[in-house]
């Protein structure tokens, strides 16, 4: 078992560059009108790639006894499995098309992918953490690092957006122009993206109400609603919620919704820096 | 040997339109002229006729079937008064054999057209071979170039962004519409005016599948004709022509506007256009497009919220980027048509090596057995077959690098009947023929 996990370790950022290759190729020599049709020849590709993902995350979680959340390496691989997966489902599965975000997604999965593979250790150093072996906690964690990820594919749409209005609206008719799609498609999977990322955190916090019932925050840190990672972790919910609600009954639509869900990751980028900056007391479970 | 293509063909590149128009050949003049030119004239022919070009392939069925012939016989079908024949006449230009071929190919690509990467020349082409097809002027060489003529578009298509872009304004005024909406078929556009821009705007909103099409117009007349040409007859549902007086009440109801009228002066003002967006039920962005000279919006109108507005140089400057764009990708076009040429040569090549191969092998022990003859009675049987087995030998290994030769890919363009040609001149393989199948002739009569 140890064995074929390092084969899929060796292997997955090489699956990884191959569709940043892959993705680059699409987005930069070919139109955003022929772009979907051409894509459409790699979607093997992509599905062979979160097939082995999985099948890693899996194997791992078997041999090593827990999910791949115990190090920053793990992590890693994690969120560059959640965001392929889930720009998959954005983009590829659900329309058949893409957008051209597909380069920085797969980018940005091929960095985190190769960290966890060069610094990952298949052997669990975590005995004595019993939490690890908690199915929910497990759960929970995987949750809101799917959340975190949609959130950040949500941004990365959002970014799009921006740039291309800005492009338009001061007639520079370059690259960006050309090679993005309609302001109204990046703003859809923007959506679509943050109802995702949303839906998962909900289930990740409500997950983590379940385990302090279990495993009670350290009294140190102050109780639930004093925990930094928590409060974050509501803000951002929050934020991306009252997008999603904003939209809906508002009908707050285009550069004003898209500036608002910017703001929402933002802030998670802000206050996730703070909690980190602040050390590792916080979010202890006993 | 077979035939040598010839091309000859007058086009934007050397007629203005009144020649083209002149020259131009309508589907049944074009029919005729494949069918007089199949009778005694040419034994395949191809007829290219669009409003940028009258191009005519042929493979000529007798030497006397010249360039300058294949002119006059195709400008005969349009009965030309004689001084316009003479006149028009040296305005044709003409190509053979693989620079005719490389004509074709370049025409079908897209990058001779008047706007390079024209995709219209694909379906022109295609109906062209269709006719050719029809007429019975079509075989087996037309069919293979045909082939590879298609072949070539798609790859151009595929691999290169030559296509990409509008290349006009209508058609980028339309483009820029999809980047802000990228389904126009659930909205609905008000194009302003019934001119030519407005129509073509109209027909390209409607090839990108807009739902609702509202026109307005001074004459409501005009504007009624123009929506029954563009939608072809059958309107959408909520399609309508209005007064261009009463063309804020279509405002509200409008994601896109497009706008190229003939008036003097601001058609549509920046309170109006207020006023819409308060009616508005959607709060979806109103997109725009003034192509008119001069303009009909008034730029204020730019600066409202929610409003993208553009006129007719920012468009121009989106075609120029694109156009520019294009052209950078002639180099990997034109490589494309070389490889493509090269593989359709090779292809005749082999085809037509086949037949000049065995003809060699043919007259060579055709004269090796004369010779063994000659010299039986002077050996003994132990000689003859030793003689036998060296003299099949050396023609084996004689024959070996010209069969090679016949056989491999051309590496130039220039090569491809040169090779053939010199073979069968050296070794007179067509005299030869000749000479025997006179011979078979005289021994049949």
């Amino acid at each position: 078992m140890e064995l074929f996990l390092q084969i899929l370790n060796t292997v997955l950022p090489f699956l990884y560059a191959a569709l940043v290759w892959v993705f680059a190729e699409l987005f930069f020599r070919t139109g955003s009108a022929e772009r979907p049709n051409k894509v459409k020849r790699w979607f093997p590709l992509v599905f062979a790639t979160l097939t082995l993902h999985a099948l890693y995350i899996g194997t791992y979680t078997v041999h090593v006894g827990h999910c791949l959340l115990a190090t920053i390496w793990e992590l890693s691989s994690l969120i560059a499995f959640t965001l392929l997966s889930i720009y998959a489902f954005v983009e590829l599965r659900v329309t058949r098309e893409a957008s051209g975000t597909g380069f920085l997604v797969t980018l940005v999965a091929f960095i985190f992918q190769s960290a966890s593979s060069l610094f990952v250790s298949t052997t669990s150093t975590l005995e004595g953490a019993l939490i690890l072996k908690d199915p929910i906690f497990n759960v929970h964690v995987t949750t809101a690092v799917f959340g975190y990820a949609a959130l950040t594919l949500a941004s990365i749409y959002g970014a799009l957006y921006l740039l291309l209005f800005r492009a338009i609206t001061r007639n520079q008719f370059g690259a960006v122009y050309q090679h993005l799609p309609s302001l109204e498609r990046l703003e859809r999977y923007g959506i679509r993206s943050t109802a995702i990322g949303f839906v998962f955190l909900t289930i990740s916090i409500a997950l983590g109400w379940v385990l302090m019932q279990h495993y009670p925050i350290s009294p140190s840190v102050g109780g639930f609603i004093l925990d930094p990672k928590i409060l974050a972790t509501l803000l951002v919910w929050a934020v991306f919620g009252i997008t999603l609600v904003v939209r809906k009954i508002a009908r707050v639509e285009g550069r004003k919704l898209v500036l608002f869900w910017m703001s929402g990751f933002a802030l998670t980028v802000i206050s996730m820096t703070i909690v980190n900056a602040l050390g590792t007391t916080f979010h202890n479970f006993n | 040997m077979p035939a040598e293509l010839i091309a000859i063909g007058l086009s934007h590149h050397n007629a203005n339109v009144e020649i083209r128009e002149r020259v131009a050949l309508s589907d049944t003049e074009a029919r005729t002229l494949l069918r007089g030119l199949k009778k005694d004239v040419v034994l395949e022919a191809l007829v290219i006729s669009t409003c940028n070009r009258t191009e005519l392939y042929a493979l000529p069925a007798d030497p006397a079937v010249t360039a300058e012939y294949l002119v006059d016989f195709l400008l005969s079908t349009k009965s030309l008064p004689a001084e316009e024949h003479q006149r028009i006449r040296p305005m044709f230009s003409s190509v053979t054999h693989c620079e005719a071929v490389t004509h074709l190919f370049d025409v079908i690509a897209g990058i001779d057209s008047q706007v390079i990467g024209d995709q219209q020349i694909f379906a022109q082409v295609k109906s062209a071979f269709t006719m050719s097809q029809e007429t019975g002027a079509n075989g087996s060489y037309m069919t293979k170039l045909a082939h590879a003529a298609f072949h070539v578009a798609k790859r151009v298509r595929s691999e290169t962004t030559i296509a990409t872009g509008a290349a006009t304004i209508s058609y980028a005024a339309v483009e820029f519409c999809r980047k802000i909406y990228d389904d126009l078929r659930g909205r609905s556009a008000l194009v302003i005016g019934a001119g030519e821009t407005a129509e073509l705007a109209a027909r390209h909103l409607i090839e990108r599948g807009i739902g609702t099409l509202r026109i307005a117009n001074r004459n409501l007349d005009h504007g009624n004709a123009m929506l029954g040409r563009v939608r072809e007859g059958i309107p959408s549902l909520d399609d309508e022509v209005f007064p261009l007086d009463d063309m804020t009440r279509a405002l509200p109801l409008s994601d896109i506007i497009i706008s190229s009228t003939a008036a003097d002066g601001y058609i549509l003002s920046a309170a109006q256009v207020e006023q819409s967006l308060r009616s508005r039920v959607s709060s979806t962005p109103i997109v725009i497009v003034d192509i008119a000279v001069p303009r009909d919006i008034d730029p204020e109108v730019g600066k409202l919220p929610n409003v993208f507005l553009k006129d007719i140089d920012d468009l121009r400057s989106i075609v120029d980027l694109n156009l520019e764009r294009r052209k950078s990708e002639l180099p990997k076009a034109r490589a494309i048509i070389l490889h493509e040429l090269n593989n359709f040569l090779a292809l005749q090549s082999k085809l037509e090596a086949g037949p000049t191969i065995k003809e060699l092998r043919d007259r060579f022990e055709q004269i090796r057995l004369e010779e063994l003859e000659r010299n039986r009675a002077k050996l003994s049987p132990v000689e003859m077959e030793l003689v036998n087995t060296m003299t099949i030998r050396m023609m084996n290994r004689l024959l070996h690098t010209p069969t090679v030769m016949l056989k491999e890919p051309r590496a130039s363009m220039d090569d491809l009947l040169s090779r053939i040609e010199l073979l069968r001149e050296l070794f007179a393989l067509d005299v030869h023929n000749s000479a025997s199948s006179t011979d078979e002739h005289s021994e049949g009569s």
